[in-house]
């Protein structure tokens, strides 16, 4: 009780000392594991911010080598595959059999000759090793993990940011208001939750058309359960709370109570469940692509390079699964650990 | 006291005398053993064990040659093709069943007779009723009547069907069709007795009873099939007949030779959907047989043909092939951009066909087992002609100019051809979600987007798909096609005007087409050069009109265990376990 | 009183915590020694912070983690140094030798089985009995500890039993098997006053009924004068002083003794305002204190009246049903300008919810609120705005009524904002540092958040929330109870202050019947909703009218008055 009329207190200081959030950065910043996991985590969107603008792989989609063209590291390695193909397209044919008899086109063929001949036909040489390999068409498969990760990492973030606002939304509403509306979101939490999950996946996926933002909306309606919960027992705690009380004995509204005075004091839960969010549906969209539902044919996500080295591996072509697969599990990991040392470095009770 | 000792020691002695237990995988689910209700590849493969239609095909003879199974000779065919005439063998029975209260049931003509009634029978809707539909005098007539009156007559006599005495089998055609002598080799027209089938009623598919080699023995669906050898099967002599040139066929044949058929006590069939288990299966030496899982090319068959040194060391026997079948993309020819006989209409396919690069497609996705298509008739057919060369396929300048010449060009400047008259332009591609489909997918989009054409996948499941395109609703389709006998008219079939609505999925109408075709079916096997050039006139029109976008005919490597004798595969003749034997001495060496 | 060898002798303990790496470990009890000896009752007493329970659960090796017991700290127990002792040693000595009560029941007993159970399991375990003979014992001692019905209660689930009869199976559970230690930590701290008579007693007759030694925590020096053969006082980890409890109460040494001893109000004595433990500290005897005058006359004017004012809160009961369970009962009161009327009953007698309730933070069941002619509970939302801010409330936990993600700033000028009281920002600020300062917190304040404050600090923060307002009514509700005896009087006295300078008008509720009369014009007692007794508070204090304010009152610890007098 020092501070009892402190006479001369110096001039209103302009810096507010350090709040809740400075702090947990503090301790954030404290936390070696945390910090790794955090440039990890910063390093893998700032190459996810690079590929969407086309700063990187941008060309990920030519076929730059030949096929399963052999990592640079291992130059020296057979490849049987890349030889197959050569021989492959080698065979010379006799000469065609003539169809002018019946061909419809066959008056033009003339001109058709020359026009073709106009044409340059470019082949352009195939590199017999890439960076870190090549795929089934030659694509470098560095550069596939790095345009991969834009749709993985997207989907990842913004279906786990859906989810939660979703899941937020609702959990606030059946926890600050109870009674009826509880009663109603608990019975849709209930039955949402009864259904096996991959089926409800497969359920939404059969209504909506196949793409990006369908696989981003699937995950989101189908994930916001378990925030929902969560959300919903902070606010039930919350709204009893005296500062709650308080808020309202000062005539602050029910919007300024849900979203002004409670909602920060549940961020620390929400923050960690969008993180654990984007983990688990980074996972999911790898399963979904894997199951086919997931992305569109010209592109690559990390789950589609799973499902495609899954054959490779059998003839030796590890490459493709070992860049997805570490990428990702990098990847995860690191914001696994990222979650949890937010978790502690927000929880309240630790101040 | 002395039959009690004889059956001691029929027990002493079947204890102690080694099966003979042929192992072989399935790679898709069986449905049931009813010949009229199962249409799919390996419920026929056990059909044509146990059941047996008048003809068979040889085991080792190149081209696919046709022989008598249950009757004596081949048909008498006469009236140019229209009345086929056989003679059942005397002597054969059904295997035993409770159904006979312990008699003998003899093989008579009637029974034939009556597997070909059930095909029509409109309780059935049987999926193989296109075997008979339109082809026997008679028959279609008795079909409408049975729709009808909700029940076929079994016992109405038909003018088509006819069994002269109780041996004697007379078929009249509807009109003349020397293929129909094919017709009579599919395990589907297996005779079946007609109690039989009447007792087990809808239960039938689990009890199939016939006179063939083998008799079902236990049955867990879509994991294990055994069938044992039938101990009242005729006394029947290996007896095949490999050219004089085929070195491997007459090897075969010699291991075999003057065996008495089967030579395998019992069969086990295991359902292993995964190419990974199924080959593992095989390298443990837990199945005798398998279609090479060509994934693992690169470690076992580096080069495509020969074995690599440890594959070597293992002993197996490999026997490359080309199936009897074809991979194709039908356009729709209803479609009003894709579809028509207009010249712009056929440059529009002709140019998407050179943008295909069928090399990538045959070395990369299908790791060099295929070989590509230029005609709708794979080798060992047939109408097949080695010599047939169009060229270059794969063209990307020939189908730019093509594109260019015809006014499919881009005017609004989005990097997108249009049609000519301006309205866009897309190739539908309809595939389904596996990896397999994934890649073809990627292989189609690539080549497009090389000239231009804009492409939509539509993702849908197989059944869905094959429901729409029945239905005229697709703009093109991926599908192939397994030959059921060896003549290209299997094959043509799928383009035949006429069939529009049934196998002709694209609806590809050329009255020149059409023409070709009934003329050929008018040439009887005999004049085989004659009715090849008739196939080969067809074959023109289909790579100038281009109706299908022709990929491969696949390839194919059967790995035999080195214990297994007399077995190739026999495309035709499926599995034949019954004309396999086993040396266990030999077995025995490679099992420790 | 056999006096051989103590039971427990503690020498040079010391207790550090590890907070983080870059701190030097935070030290909390600094080489203390003290015994407690045979069948007596020893009082540990000290505010929050001063180590005494640290020092409690070092003896039975109940520490965190991140506690450093130094190497020279001795814990004597029956010639074992239990410092040292492993945790195979401690596990035979816990409950068996030397058991603990904890301050709150409901926490320390397992929801999901019955008190019967849980009892046994300790017998069983301890004491190896057969479960039969477990139960038998377990109905004795729920007997012994005055639990009706002990043999039906043993089926009991600890949240069927109220406050006070948990700490009852608690304390049987402590003394299951005969413990020659008994360790209560703060055990009457949660409970109403009524209660907290019951229990003490009960501690003091087991204690002596079973010859055996008990350690008392608490922070209450009123309870240690009714229990206690010795004190040892603590602050700040240190010991400071200790001595017979006659000894402290008559004649302390120590200032800060002497400052705990001044600054809890008494029955006896009202002075104008409390005295502090700086007082203390600057002058050893202490200020000289003059008494006012409390109470009111019928002239007063009426700021505040209510009348008939009825809650029935309606529990779920099965699918339909609804259980009605009345909370206020027709309660009628007036408030009178610039007097303090105060609130008291025990738990569940519907003080706090008539606060709540005329402040329309429940809706009410009936009755009128008047304020100025205007009967409150009729208004609507909007027309209520206006009056808001002239009733306001203070909350009991500093802790939880100030929102920990908001400066102390954001805290005062979010209700001018809401009331459009002051022109701008700018005047609202300047407003909010006034107030800071007439609190007497620093402007520095203004920038900090909850979290960096002390319980009394917070509840001046809550304070000045409401002044931003300009209340006429300040409801208390039990605002003082959870702060340490020296900050309470602190508190008291800027209550107190406000009060004379702005003519504030309080409803001070608490259960604690002294802090009640030192602070109150007038007293209304409430029982089960309903209003027993209301009167001037010397008036009540002096002469009860009714017989629940007599029970009420003589259990008030009298050991401090008994003593002093």
């Amino acid at each position: 009780m020092s501070a009892v009329l402190t006479e001369n207190t110096p001039p209103r200081a302009p810096q507010e000392s350090p709040g809740l959030w400075t702090l947990a950065w503090r301790r954030l910043l404290q936390d070696r594991v945390g910090m790794v996991a955090l440039a990890v985590v910063i390093l893998f969107i700032a190459m996810m911010l690079a590929s969407f603008t086309g700063l990187i792989a941008r060309d990920w989609s030519k076929e730059s080598g030949v096929s399963y063209a052999n990592p640079a590291f291992l130059a020296g390695q057979e490849n049987l595959e890349a030889k197959a193909v050569a021989a492959g397209g080698a065979v010379s044919k006799a000469a065609p059999v003539d169809l002018s008899d019946v061909d419809p086109l066959a008056p033009r063929y003339k001109e058709w000759e020359e026009r073709a001949a106009k044409i340059a036909v470019t082949e352009t040489k195939r590199a017999e090793t890439l960076a870190f390999g090549g795929d089934k068409w030659g694509r470098d498969v560095l550069l596939k993990v790095i345009k991969g990760s834009e749709v993985s990492i997207f989907v990842g973030l913004v279906a786990a940011v859906l989810a939660t606002i979703i899941g937020t939304f609702l959990g606030a509403m059946a926890g600050y208001w109870g009674g009826k509306t509880n009663d109603f979101l608990e019975w849709f939490y209930n039955i949402f939750t009864s259904i096996p999950y991959i089926l409800l996946i497969l359920a939404f996926a059969a209504v909506f058309k196949k793409g990006l933002d369908t696989i981003i909306v699937i995950l989101a309606l189908t994930g916001w359960t378990g925030i929902y919960r969560l959300v919903r027992a902070e606010y039930i705690k919350h709204s009893a709370r005296e500062y709650v009380k308080a808020a309202q004995a000062i005539g602050a509204s029910h919007m300024s109570r849900m979203f002004i005075h409670i909602l920060p004091n549940a961020s620390h839960v929400i923050l960690v469940q969008l993180s654990q969010h984007v983990v688990s549906f980074i996972k999911a969209e790898v399963i979904l692509s894997f199951l086919g539902l997931g992305v569109p044919v010209d592109m690559v996500s990390w789950g589609t390079m799973l499902a495609e080295a899954q054959n490779e591996l059998v003839i030796g072509k590890w490459w493709q699964l070992f860049a997805a697969g570490a990428s990702m599990a990098l990847l995860v990991t690191a914001f696994s650990l990222l979650t949890d040392s937010l978790r502690d470095a927000l929880d309240p009770k630790l101040k | 006291m002395r039959i009690l000792i004889a059956i001691l020691v029929a027990l002493s002695f079947s204890a102690t005398a080694e099966q003979k237990v042929l192992r072989i995988p399935f790679l898709i689910a069986e449905t049931n053993f009813d010949p009229a209700f199962a249409s799919d590849l390996y419920s026929n493969n056990v059909i044509d064990e146990i059941l047996e239609p008048p003809l068979t095909y040889d085991m080792l003879a190149r081209p696919a040659k046709l022989k008598p199974q249950t009757v004596e000779a081949m048909p008498e065919i006469t009236e140019g093709g229209r009345i086929y005439t056989m003679r059942v063998k005397k002597g054969i029975y059904f295997s035993d069943d409770p159904v006979f209260k312990g008699k003998k049931r003899e093989l008579v003509a009637q029974d034939f007779i009556y597997a070909i009634q059930r095909l029509i029978d409109p309780k059935m809707s049987s999926p193989n009723s296109w075997m008979v539909d339109g082809k026997i005098e008679g028959l279609d007539e008795m079909r409408d009547k049975a729709k009808k009156a909700g029940k076929l007559d079994y016992d109405a006599p038909i003018s088509g069907l006819r069994a002269l005495d109780r041996h004697t089998l007379q078929i009249r055609l509807a009109k003349p069709d020397y293929n129909f002598l094919y017709i009579l080799a599919l395990g589907t027209l297996g005779a079946q007795a007609r109690e039989v089938v009447e007792h087990y009623g809808s239960e039938i598919g689990g009890h199939p009873v016939g006179t063939g080699a083998f008799v079902l023995k236990e049955w867990k669906r879509s994991s294990k099939i055994v069938l044992e050898r039938n101990p009242t099967f005729r006394e029947e002599y290996y007896d095949a007949q490999p050219a004089a040139a085929d070195v491997e066929g007459q090897k075969l044949a010699a291991e075999m030779k003057g065996k008495r058929l089967p030579c395998i006590d019992r069969v086990e069939i295991y359902i292993i959907e995964e190419s990974q288990p199924r080959w593992l299966a095989f390298l443990n030496n837990e199945l005798d047989w398998i279609n090479f899982p060509y994934e693992f090319r690169s470690t076992v068959v580096p080069d495509g043909t020969h074995l690599a040194p440890w594959a070597k060391k293992r002993g197996f026997k490999t026997f490359p092939s080309v199936e009897a079948g074809t991979t194709y993309l039908y356009y729709n020819m209803k479609d009003p951009v894709w579809g028509g006989y207009k010249p712009e209409q056929v440059a529009l396919r002709r140019a998407v066909g050179f943008a295909y690069d069928i090399d990538e497609e045959i070395n990369l996705v299908r790791n060099g087992f295929g070989v590509e298509a230029v005609t709708p008739v794979p080798p060992g057919v047939l109408g097949f002609d080695a010599n047939f060369n169009l060229g270059r396929t794969h063209d990307p300048a020939k189908a730019k100019a093509l594109l260019d010449m015809f006014g499919y060009v881009d005017r609004d400047g989005d990097g997108w051809r249009e049609t000519p008259d301006g309205k866009p332009l897309v190739f539908e591609y309809a595939t389904g979600p596996s990896q397999l489909e994934r890649l073809f997918t990627q292989l189609w989009k690539k080549n497009l987007d090389t000239i231009g054409i804009r492409m939509e996948v539509v993702v849908e499941k197989w059944p869905d798909l094959r429901k729409k395109s029945k239905l005229g609703k697709l703009q093109n389709w991926h599908l192939a096609w397994n030959g059921d006998f060896p003549d290209a008219e299997n094959f043509y079939q799928l383009l035949y005007g006429p069939n529009c609505g049934s196998s002709n999925d694209g609806c590809f109408q050329l009255p020149e087409f059409d023409r070709l075709y009934e003329k050929a079916l008018a040439i009887p096997p005999t004049n085989a050069e004659e009715r090849a050039k008739v196939y080969q006139q067809m074959a023109r029109l289909v790579a100038v009109y281009q109706p299908w976008k022709l990929n491969v005919h696949r390839k194919r490597i059967d790995f035999v265990q080195p214990w297994v004798l007399g077995w190739r595969k026999q495309q035709f003749l499926h599995e034949a376990m019954r004309y396999a034997d086993i040396d266990l001495e030999i077995r025995a060496k490679y099992m420790k | 009183m056999t006096d051989t060898t103590p039971i427990l002798q503690i020498r040079n303990l010391d207790v550090r915590f590890r907070v983080d790496r870059k701190h030097e470990p935070f030290r909390a009890v600094k080489g203390i020694s003290f015994d407690v000896p045979t069948n007596t009752t020893v009082a540990l007493v000290g505010e929050s912070g001063s180590g005494k329970s640290v020092t409690a659960m070092s003896i039975l090796k109940l520490l965190p983690e991140n506690a450093i017991v130094s190497p020279e700290s001795e814990i004597l127990y029956a010639g074992k140094n239990l410092a040292r002792a492993t945790l195979a040693d401690m596990q035979a000595i816990r409950g068996k030798e030397i058991s603990v009560i904890f301050q709150e029941p409901m926490t320390s007993l397992n929801p999901v089985f019955p008190v019967g159970e849980q009892i046994s399991e300790v017998l069983r375990t301890h004491m190896g009995l057969a479960p039969r003979s477990a139960r038998e014992r377990a109905v004795a001692l729920l007997n012994e500890v005055g639990i009706p019905n002990p043999q039906l209660r043993v089926h009991s689930f600890p949240h069927e039993l109220s406050g006070g009869q948990q700490q009852r199976v608690m304390i049987a559970m402590a003394i299951a098997c005969e413990p020659k230690l008994l360790i209560a930590d703060e055990p009457t701290t949660a409970l109403d006053v009524t209660i907290q008579k019951q229990i003490l007693d009960l501690i003091a007759s087991l204690q002596e009924k079973h010859q055996m030694s008990v350690l008392f925590i608490t922070h209450d020096l009123g309870v240690v004068g009714d229990i206690a053969d010795h004190v040892v006082v603590m602050q700040g980890g240190e010991i400071k002083e200790k001595g017979l409890v006659h000894q402290i109460f008559h004649d302390p040494k120590d200032p800060y003794t002497k400052a705990l001893l001044a600054c809890r109000p008494r029955l006896d004595r009202r002075p104008v305002r409390l005295p502090v433990i700086e007082d203390f500290l600057r002058n050893e005897t202490g200020p000289k204190l003059e008494e006012r005058h409390r109470g009111t006359a019928e002239g007063d004017a009426v700021i505040l009246e209510v009348k008939n004012l009825t809650k029935t809160f309606f529990l779920k009961e099965g699918f339909f049903g609804k259980r009605a369970v009345p909370a206020v009962k027709d309660v009628s009161f007036r408030l009178r300008k610039g007097k303090t009327l105060g609130l008291v009953g025990e738990s569940g007698s519907g003080k706090t919810t008539v606060g709540l309730t005329l402040m329309r933070l429940h809706d009410a069941t009936s009755g009128e609120v008047l304020f100025e002619g205007k009967n409150l509970l009729s208004l609507t939302d909007r027309e209520m705005m206006a009056y808001r801010r002239r009733i306001q409330i203070i909350f009991q936990n500093p802790y939880a009524s100030l929102n920990p993600r908001m400066t102390v700033g954001q805290i005062l000028v979010e209700p001018m904002k809401i009331h459009g009281i002051g022109k701008d920002q700018r005047e609202r600020v300047d407003h909010a540092f006034s107030l800071l300062k007439r609190v007497g917190l620093s402007e520095q304040s203004f920038y900090k958040y909850p979290h960096e404050f002390s319980g009394g600090q917070r509840q001046r923060i809550a304070i000045a929330r409401c002044l931003t307002m300009k209340p006429d009514v300040l409801i208390c509700d039990e605002s003082v109870s959870a702060l340490d005896v020296s900050v309470q009087a602190q508190v008291l006295n800027l209550l107190q202050d406000l009060q004379d300078e702005f003519g504030l008008s309080y409803i001070f509720i608490s259960h604690d019947l002294a802090v009640v009369k030192y602070i109150s014009d007038q007293v209304m007692v409430m029982n089960e909703g309903a209003v027993i007794e209301i009167a001037d508070s010397d008036e009540i204090y002096l002469n009860p009218q009714q017989d629940y304010t007599r029970k009420l009152l003589s259990s008030i610890p009298k050991g401090l008055e008994h003593q002093a007098a």
